[in-house]
């Protein structure tokens, strides 16, 4: 069942908004980017892998308006599918430019990319990717709308895993006021996790992602220290397998 | 229960808390710290072997790099190519440098570690490597070459790897004209320049050049262009050259000069790194006094000078530069990862650059600049990338303040440096908390600038008294095009208050000294007043001294005597050329030279070394084989069991198998000689003009007494053996037997006839037999003779020797195999 932040959403995209091509390009660009270089290790450099992600958003711009959400594919699928013939033309180009290759011109040969789809299991590691990026998108929300102190305090308590007491030490204050402040992040954290799942959600399946996951998006229903505790500890691990993504992303310094 | 067993009880109770408390005081005293001796000696053990095989790996890692550098320095030595040659050879000292630092780490490091002697290594560890780092290098500059006429006024002498605007850039020198013309512009000391050049013809487009266009107008206010042209062929402007390598190498160097088991830089290199920020966060602070942004903030567009041990890092590009107040919509221009995202948004919306503060963005890319110091990488996840390497709290901090989102971040550059400067002053960075910070004392954002650290301030007074290098080094930084100042302005903050008595309150507020030049205009204009500060403070002193001196005070304004001004004018003109000389001195230390380096020359011994070996570990494997017709003298030392005497090939057996397989490749006359006295079966080939294909006949002729000795007889039907193998058919009388067919009897006599009279071994021989083996499709004769003794008869104590002459006719594929076969021959013989 689609909800208004999702057809909001499709529907920004279509009118060519700007502002939320980059959203989507902030928010999928990495896990493209990802998936990008996985299929063509070997065969496409980093840079090309950068061109292609941003060719796929430009393929996505012009076949939007086909994009029916109601039919229950998941956008990210879609994605992948736009992404795969992307690149399936870019190896298909290089191809035909190898003169006496065997191939012809305009070939288009999967079979390499079916061997690396079997190989990594990319549809259960892709999905997991864009899931991930999702809570990647609604950190970022938080630390755009928290004050400074109170999300530095989450990241360092959270993200860094640092100790309450060791944070209250370095910023001068006391492990109540951390502790107070970081309440208030994560129930902002939560909140947004929320939105954005709901707006980059096209199927039910999607909306149940983040309980399998262990993010409770309901505040109500988690009352004790401990689930905010396993919240946390969730949010830390997609953090990290996050940031292991992108690391992977940034070669060549 | 009698008292006499009450007693026991009681003596039992009494000894079973003594044993207890024993028992506890041993666990504490003995058996804990026991285990923890054990503990800590297993845990310098395993310290040691990973760090060993951790250094160890990282030593093959650089040696592997260094031998891809190598070919690259010599191809481009070859292409006349002598920048990109040198920056190979950069490349191949740096990672020689981290290959010996890792070996001398394997060698003393860490034993010395595991034994508890790091104090024995202190000395060099960190003691040499200050003063090798702060060691003058060349006092005059290297020899000149070039082109001329490219740039009217310069020549050039070399060239730098371009960046992403289609433009070229150019090392080159002024000549005595433009040099004149550049210092009546007040641009003094001019020794080498970058020309950024922009042809339509040689790749630029034209918005490119346009945008350029646009940035030299507000280069130019900071005084950073020295000099331009545009004309209808191209456009390019004159910047001051400033020699030295980028952040990012810089940052790689240092990360992989620090001990690994620290996962991060050391404390040496940290403050360097910081340094280098500090310098670049103080740059950009000028550049937005200036009214400008810089735009591109990067590690690629930041250069880090050496100058006499105190490296400097000095931003440069400054094609992106736009005026803070610009009407223009803002581009999304710059380098990923080091862009603040937002300005991509704002781009997107259409919104002006006046209408945001540029300035942000440039903290947001310091920060970014910052993150990748510390973490020798990108801030891939923007303001959420997480510093994983050791690193200060109070840094990582900064870091995040400066990424942070716009309206959170750093108001200024003078703010973030503010934090900085508090770091790099701290006794211990890694002791400081963000709570100390600058930034974060001062309520609602308004920082509270600490002094300049006393290393980076600006002491002109020396460069009076008599040129020190720091004096020098100050003023060449302030004079360059794009060098940052020394420290930040002072700026007026809070006042200073000194509480007196805690109890009553009693207090007193410190006056804060003035500002000579709170709001520098130029570079220039801030050296030339503090240059001026200084001086006037230097007479004061000098004036002082005298009236001390004299002991009575003169009126400091009174005319002097023509004589002295005379004097005072020839010391002032000597002080000045001093100043001159010195600054020529420094210049020349970082002066660019397109000649490769001692790096290139280690890239190339490297790479000739690594061919020498390549060539003879292959030799070695019998891959390197060659024609035995082959006149090329280094075919000789082959293959060992081969020796050729003039144009017989001599097959030596004893050399075959020698573990020693240089010696047996040129033995010596005393090894030869031994080694017939031993009675070494000797196998004697003729000049192969080609090889029998294998499976086709070889006939073989004896001319020895039968039946042959045990060793003779053992040797040769090993060679026979051996070429069997090889598919050849072997006909005529072998050693042991005589041929007893009659088409083998026939041709035997007739090979005698054919070289009847000839003496065995000769050439004429050799060639005769040759010549009939191919004219009666003869593929390979092998003719045995018995050695001879000194009265010319046959010696039976001797191996015999056989001759090997094939036809020309043989194929050359099928050379190999026999040689093969020959050589498996003696080692079986042998």
């Amino acid at each position: 069942m689609l909800n208004s932040l999702t057809t909001g959403f499709v529907d920004r995209l279509r009118a060519n908004d700007q502002a939320a091509w980059y959203e989507l390009w902030e928010t999928f660009g990495p896990v493209l980017r990802a998936q990008l270089t996985k299929w063509g290790k070997g065969r496409i450099g980093p840079e090309t892998v950068k061109d292609l992600s941003q060719e796929t958003l430009a393929a996505l711009s012009d076949s939007i308006d086909r994009y029916d959400p109601r039919k229950g594919a998941r956008f990210s699928t879609w994605l992948l599918a736009i992404a795969k013939h992307v690149l399936g033309d870019e190896m298909d180009r290089r191809g035909a430019l190898k003169r006496g290759s065997g191939k012809k011109t305009g070939e288009f040969d999967e079979s390499w990319m079916a061997a690396a789809r079997s190989a990594l299991g990319a549809d259960e590691v892709y999905e997991a990717a864009v899931f991930r990026a999702k809570v990647e998108a609604a950190i970022r929300m938080v630390q755009k709308e928290s004050d400074f102190t109170d999300f530095a305090i989450y990241s360092m308590r959270v993200l860094e895993c640092k100790p309450g007491k060791e944070v209250a030490e370095a910023l001068g204050i006391s492990e109540p006021t951390v502790s107070r402040r970081l309440a208030k992040v994560r129930e902002s954290l939560r909140r947004r996790l929320g939105e954005v799942i709901m707006t980059y959600s096209f199927t039910e399946e999607e909306l149940t992602e983040a309980k399998r996951n262990g993010l409770d998006l309901n505040p109500k229903e988690s009352s004790g220290p401990e689930d905010d505790a396993s919240f946390d500890d969730s949010i830390a691990e997609i953090y990290h397998r996050q940031l292991e993504l992108r690391k992977t992303l940034t070669v060549g310094f | 229960m009698t008292p006499s067993g009450i007693g026991i009880g009681i003596l039992g109770i009494v000894g079973v808390i003594l044993a207890v408390a024993i028992a506890v005081l041993l666990i504490s005293y003995l058996i804990i710290p026991f285990f923890r001796v054990i503990a800590w000696i297993i845990s310098r053990v395993v310290q040691f072997i990973f760090g060993e095989l951790r250094d160890l790996v990282r030593t093959v890692g650089a040696l592997l790099a260094t031998l891809l550098f190598a070919p690259l320095v010599v191809i481009n030595i070859l292409l006349g190519r002598w920048s990109a040659s040198a920056h190979f050879g950069n490349s191949v000292k740096a990672e020689l440098a981290i290959a010996g630092a890792c070996l001398y780490r394997i060698v003393l490091g860490h034993p010395a570690r595991l034994f508890g002697a790091s104090g024995l290594v202190e000395g060099i560890e960190q003691r040499f490597p200050e003063a090798v780092a702060h060691a003058p290098t060349a006092d005059a500059p290297k020899g000149k070459g070039g082109r001329q006429g490219q740039f009217e006024g310069y020549r050039i002498v070399g060239s730098l790897p371009t960046g992403g605007s289609g433009s070229k850039l150019y090392i080159a020198e002024p000549d005595p004209i433009k040099r004149a013309a550049l210092e009546r512009s007040g641009f003094r000391d001019v020794d080498q320049v970058v020309i950024k050049s922009f042809a339509v013809d040689d790749g630029s487009n034209l918005p490119n050049i346009v945008r350029e266009s646009r940035a030299l107008e507000a280069a130019k206010k900071l005084g950073l262009v020295l000099d331009h042209e545009l004309s209808p062929a191209k456009f390019y402007y004159v910047m001051r050259y400033v020699p030295g390598q980028t952040l990012n190498t810089v940052i790689q160097h240092m990360h992989a000069q620090s001990d690994p088991s620290l996962q991060g830089m050391d404390d040496r290199n940290l403050r360097n790194a910081l340094g280098y920020v500090a310098d670049l966060v103080s740059t950009l602070d000028q550049y937005h006094q200036g009214g400008l942004w810089h735009k591109d903030v990067k590690p690629e567009n930041i250069i880090v000078e050496q100058l006499h041990g105190a490296p400097r890092a000095h931003l440069v590009d400054f094609g992106l530069v736009t005026p803070l107040r610009s009407a223009m919509t803002l581009t999304t221009h710059g380098t990923e990862y080091f862009r603040d995202p937002e300005l991509v948004r704002l781009a997107l919306r259409g919104v002006k650059v006046h209408e945001v503060d540029g300035a942000k963005f440039d903290v947001y890319a310091a920060g970014a600049v910052l993150f990748a110091t510390m973490e020798n990488s990108f801030p891939a996840h923007g303001v959420l990338s997480q510093v994983t390497r050791r690193c200060p709290e109070a840094i990582k901090w900064i870091i995040r303040r400066a990424m942070a989102d716009y309206d959170k971040r750093y108001t200024s550059a003078a703010q973030m440096l503010a934090d900085l400067n508090a770091v790099r002053s701290a006794a211990d960075p890694f002791s400081m908390k963000p709570i100390d910070l600058p930034s974060m004392r001062i309520a609602g954002g308004g920082a509270e600038i600490p002094p300049p650290i006393p290393q980076a301030e600006p002491a002109f007074a020396g460069a009076h008294a008599g040129a020190a290098p720091e004096s020098v080094r100050v003023a060449a930084a302030y004079a360059s095009p794009v060098g940052p100042s020394p420290a930040a302005p002072a700026r007026p903050g809070r006042p200073d208050i000194r509480l007196l008595n805690w109890w009553t309150g009693e207090h007193v507020v410190v006056p804060e000294a003035p500002s000579p030049n709170p709001t520098p205009q130029s570079p220039f204009e801030n050296f030339a007043r503090a240059a001026g500060a200084k001086v006037e403070f230097a007479v004061d002193r000098a004036f002082a001294a005298a009236e001390r001196a004299s002991g009575s005070p003169k009126v400091r304004h009174a005319r002097r005597s023509a004589r002295e001004q005379v004097e005072i004018a020839r010391a002032r003109i000597h002080a000045k050329r001093e100043k001159m000389r010195s600054f020529r001195s420094v210049a020349s230390a970082g002066r660019y030279t397109n000649k490769p380096g001692g790096g290139s020359a280690a890239g190339t011994a490297i790479f000739i070394g690594s061919i020498a070996f390549l060539f003879l570990i292959l030799r070695g494997n019998g891959i390197f084989n060659w024609s035995s017709g082959s006149s090329a003298p280094a075919a000789q030392s082959a293959l060992p069991a081969i020796q050729r005497d003039g144009a017989m090939e001599t097959i030596r057996l004893a050399s075959v198998g020698s573990a020693d397989t240089e010696k047996a490749a040129k033995p010596s006359r005393t090894t030869r000689s031994k080694r017939v006295k031993a009675e070494t079966p000797v196998l004697a080939t003729s000049p192969l003009p080609a090889i029998v294909p294998q499976g086709t006949t070889a006939l073989f002729v004896s001319d020895l007494p039968t039946p042959l000795n045990d060793e003779s007889s053992k040797a040769l039907n090993a060679v026979i053996d051996a070429l069997k193998e090889t598919g050849l058919d072997l006909k005529g009388d072998t050693p042991d037997t005589k041929a007893d067919d009659e088409e083998t009897v026939e041709r035997l006599a007739k090979a005698r006839v054919a070289v009847s009279g000839l003496e065995v071994a000769s050439p004429e021989f050799r060639d005769r037999l040759s010549e009939w083996a191919g004219e009666e499709h003869a593929d390979m004769v092998i003719w045995l003779r018995p050695q001879n003794d000194a009265s010319g008869k046959p010696d039976p104590t001797k191996l015999p020797i056989a001759y090997v002459i094939a036809s020309p006719n043989a194929g050359e594929s099928a050379r190999d195999a026999v040689r093969d076969a020959i050589a498996a021959a003696l080692k079986v013989g042998k």
